[in-house]
This record gives C-alpha cells, structure tokens and sequence, in this order.
C-alpha cells in the first residue's frame, strides 16, 4: 500500500515532466514522418514505418528512461523532500520500489501512446494494423524499464553525470555484448579472453530484447524467444533492485 | 513607442524577414540541383562495422541507407528529364556516351527476343555513372540480410541501366544464400544467366531451384516447362520433380509440382 502511494505521486510527479512531454510528441512526430520517408522507399513504405516506429518508441523510450532515471532519487535529496518522506513509517526500500514502479508506469503510458501512433500510421498504409508487433513493443518496455534500473543502480553511488555515461555506455555494451562472444569462439588463443567472457556474462545482452527486425519481416523466431526475453529482462530488473536497495539502505543521509 | 508604431514596426519586420527567406531559399534553389546531384555519397565504413555502430537499430539503418541508394541512384541514372544528365551533357560528355561499350544480346539467339525488349536490357546508359550503388546496398543487405527488395532492385533494375553483370550475380547470390527459402532469388539469377551470359544450362538449373520454393508462381513453371521441352530434358525435369513431389509434406509446393508435372506431360 505504501509502495502503490508512493509510485502513485510518482507517476503524477514525471507525468507532468515537460522534458518527458516533449521527448513523446517528438517521437510520436517521427513516427508520422515516416509516412512521408516511407514514399522515398520504392514501395516499402510499411516495412520502414515500422522500422521507424519501434526504433524511435525504444530511442525515445530510452532517451526518457535515462534523464528522468537518473534524477529520480537525486533530486529527492537535492530538494531535501528524503526527510519528509523517510521521516514517514516508510521502509527505504519502499521509497525506491515505489518510484520505480511510478517511472515504470509513466514509461507505460508513454510506450502506449507510441504504440497507438505506429498502429495508426501502420492502418492508415496497409489499411489493418499489424499485431505481430506486439512482442517486440513488449521487449522494448522491458529493455526500457532494464535502462531505468540501471540509471536508478548508479545514480545510488556516483554523480548523475557520471550515472548517464555508465548507464549509455552498458546499453551500448549490452547491444554489442554478443559480438564479443563470437570474437572469444574466433580467437580461443587469447590470454584476455576471460576478461570478454566476464563482460558478456555480467553486462545484459540486450539483444536478447531485441526482435523488432525479426516481428517486421515476419522471420521465424528462436522457439520462446519474446518468454526468455521477458524473463531474461526481469532476471537482471530484480537483481540490480535488490543490488540498489542494499546501497541505499547503507546511505547516509546527512 | 505608441502601440500602433509597435505593431506598424512588428508587421513590417515579419514582411521584410519573409521576403529576405523567400529571397536566400530560392537562390539556394538554383544552385541545389546541381550541388546535390554531383554529392558524392560519404565514406562509409564496411556492413559489417556498420552492424556494430548501428546496435539494436539494424533495421532502421538498412532502411536509411536503402532509401540513400535508391535517391542516388534516381539522381544519377541517365533519363532525358534527370538533372544530373543535363549537368553531364552541359559539362559535354556526349561523346563518352555514344563510345560507350554496349553487351550483344546474347539471348536473342535462344529466344528470339523483340527488339523493343533487347533495347530495354542491353541499353546500359548509366554504366559509370552509379559506381556507389552497388557497395551501398551491399552495406544494406549485410545490416538487414532478410530485406529482398534491395537484392532484386540491384540484381536486375540496376543491372539493366549499368550493365554490372558481375555485381548483380554477387548480390543475388549473397541474397539467396541469406534467404534459401525465397523463390524470387534463384528466379532472378536464372534469368541474368539466360538473358544476360546466355548460359541456359545454368538458367534450368536455377529455376529448378525456384519452382520448389513456397509461393512460386505458376509463370516459373511455365517457364521451366518451356526450357526442359527446349532443352530436351523433359524426362529429367519429371523425374527430379517427382523426387521433389516425394520429399516435400507442404500441400501448396505439392500442388504447384503436380500442376507443373501435369504441363510437362502435355507437352512432351
């Protein structure tokens, strides 16, 4: 319950976000234009209307996710608003979940409205909308939620600039994280090979969350795929949670 | 300032400020369709570097950069009403044109193709003149190998204006080995090797190839009926289209190789 008042102000508090409002119009702005770019595209217009529309859902997703996630709990202690809130009968860990929860909700509600604009270019071109995207806007509010996890993780020891490099540099880490596994099986003679392996087993793969070629083209998937996905995503979610709290709970408030 | 001057002021700036862009945006006109159409495409790094830089976003990539190739590609071919080819003619290149080196249909022989139609493949105005096109949708299908219009776009309309014969095999064939399931690959390649090298055996050997594929259309077996009877290889076709009846359990490929069986039969 304290968790739902929590994440509930949340959710009113980054609704109203301007940086956030902005990011969405723009986002929703691009998917329109696709229509137009889709005209240069010799007959492909649908294929790069959804190509345009689930990359900058998951950009613009993620653009959201770091910039609000890394300010989430700062600006809490840089407005001093943590006392009023810890002086409450409140767990700290309840404080964290609740924002994450709140920011998730928002991020919800943002992939929603993303979404009905791609569905809607989508139906305005080939006159019916395409539902097999579905699973791939699933994986992107995964990896988008992942992102914030991983903004809320860092910002709870460094600085928030240092938080949003750390965060963009394992996003862009976790997309490349399988051409370092194929590198190690290409090179087994390398004496650094351990320190490959260590980064691909600890960074996400984030290209685990990632079928949106695979949902527009119609390929055949790996069997479960968009379930390990799902789960994959959740896995590293609670991990860092549990890792954030335990480094939140020692912060000294002073 | 009174209120009327500040709006006089306000009115008067907006006019002078919308004639002064009307003004620059139409210079810029004037010299943009040169500018633009003589743009060489920048440095791009290989496909595979590519596939790195653009992380989860491959397929917006491919599709950039298809777009850039197929606007390349439209501002350099040499039709009459292209800007580009009035540039060149203005920078008198005429000559170049008239000297250069056009392929003999070599399928006129086997087929006895209609002037019109020889005119149409073998006229090449643009060779030299889109040296960018075919790295560039190498870039795009090495970001987004499952993407076949860029495969058949190059292998036979880029073909038809440049003459790259070489350089449409090598994609379609890299095309087919990403898609073995896609009837339209091996179909194209048949048809450069009949229509552009004049090897039929190779052809035959393609469209056998096809006709097992799902979603072949029935002129592919016509068109494969037509050869095997011109080649005299009609028993050959029934029995490996028999052996093909066997190893396949889809109802469609099935229906598609009784149908063709049936043609055959008929015609032999």
């Amino acid at each position: 319950m304290r968790v739902w008042a929590v994440s509930l102000n949340t959710f009113k508090e980054t609704i109203r976000n301007r940086v956030m409002v902005n990011i969405l119009i723009f986002a929703i702005g691009l998917i329109l234009l696709s229509l137009v770019i889709g005209d240069w595209s010799m007959g492909q217009q649908v294929k790069v209307i959804k190509d345009f529309g689930l990359s900058a859902m998951s950009l613009f997703g993620l653009l959201i996710a770091i910039f609000i996630g890394i300010r989430l709990m700062v600006q809490e202690f840089e407005q001093r608003t943590i006392y009023v809130i810890a002086s409450k009968p409140i767990h700290r860990w309840e404080i964290l979940l609740g924002k994450y929860l709140g920011l998730g909700i928002t991020l919800a509600v943002n992939v929603i409205f993303m979404s009905l604009a791609l569905w809607g270019a989508d139906l305005f071109m080939e006159g019916k909308i395409d539902f097999g995207l579905a699973p791939a806007i699933l994986l992107i509010y995964i990896e988008i939620l992942l992102v914030v996890m991983l903004a809320l993780f860092f910002s709870s020891f460094v600085s928030p600039n240092l938080s949003a490099i750390f965060t963009i540099l394992v996003f862009i880490i976790g997309h490349l994280s399988a051409f370092l596994r194929d590198y190690v099986q290409l090179h087994p003679e390398n004496s650094y090979n351990w320190v490959l392996k260590l980064i691909y087993w600890v960074v996400p793969n984030l290209e685990m969350l990632n079928i949106k070629m695979a949902v527009v083209e119609h390929l055949e998937r790996p069997p479960h795929a968009v379930t390990y996905g799902f789960f994959y995503g959740i896995g590293y979610i609670l991990i860092l949670l549990v890792f954030t709290v335990a480094i939140f709970n020692k912060k000294d408030f002073k | 300032m009174k209120p009327f001057l500040k709006k006089t002021f306000f009115v008067v700036a907006i006019i002078l400020l919308g004639f002064e862009i009307h003004w620059t945006q139409s210079a810029m006109d004037r010299h943009r369709v040169i500018r633009f159409v003589n743009k060489r495409p920048v440095f791009l790094p290989r496909g595979k570097i590519l596939k790195w830089i653009s992380m989860g976003y491959r397929g917006l990539a491919a599709d950039w950069l298809w777009i850039e190739s197929v606007l390349y590609y439209g501002r350099r071919v040499t039709d009459e009403d292209n800007p580009y080819y009035v540039y060149m003619l203005r920078k008198g290149i005429e000559e170049e044109f008239k000297n250069r080196p056009q392929a003999s249909p070599v399928a006129d022989s086997i087929m006895g193709l209609a002037k019109d139609l020889s005119h149409i493949l073998y006229r090449f105005d643009s060779r030299g003149l889109v040296d960018y096109v075919y790295p560039m949708l190498d870039r795009v299908t090495t970001l987004d190998p499952h993407f076949i219009t860029p495969y058949i776009f190059g292998g036979v309309y880029v073909l038809m204006e440049t003459g790259e014969i070489e350089a449409s095999i090598k994609l379609l064939q890299k095309g087919y080995r990403a898609n073995p399931e896609r009837w339209q690959l091996p179909f194209y390649l048949g048809w450069i090797e009949w229509m552009y090298k004049g090897d039929i055996e190779k052809t035959y050997k393609y469209l056998l190839e096809a006709v097992r594929k799902e979603g072949c259309p029935r002129y592919v077996g016509d068109l494969l009926a037509g050869l095997s009877e011109k080649l005299g290889r009609a028993e050959l076709t029934k029995r490996y289209l028999k052996g093909l009846l066997e190893s396949t359990d889809n109802p469609e490929i099935k229906k598609q190789i009784e149908k063709l069986l049936r043609q055959i039969e008929n015609k032999s």
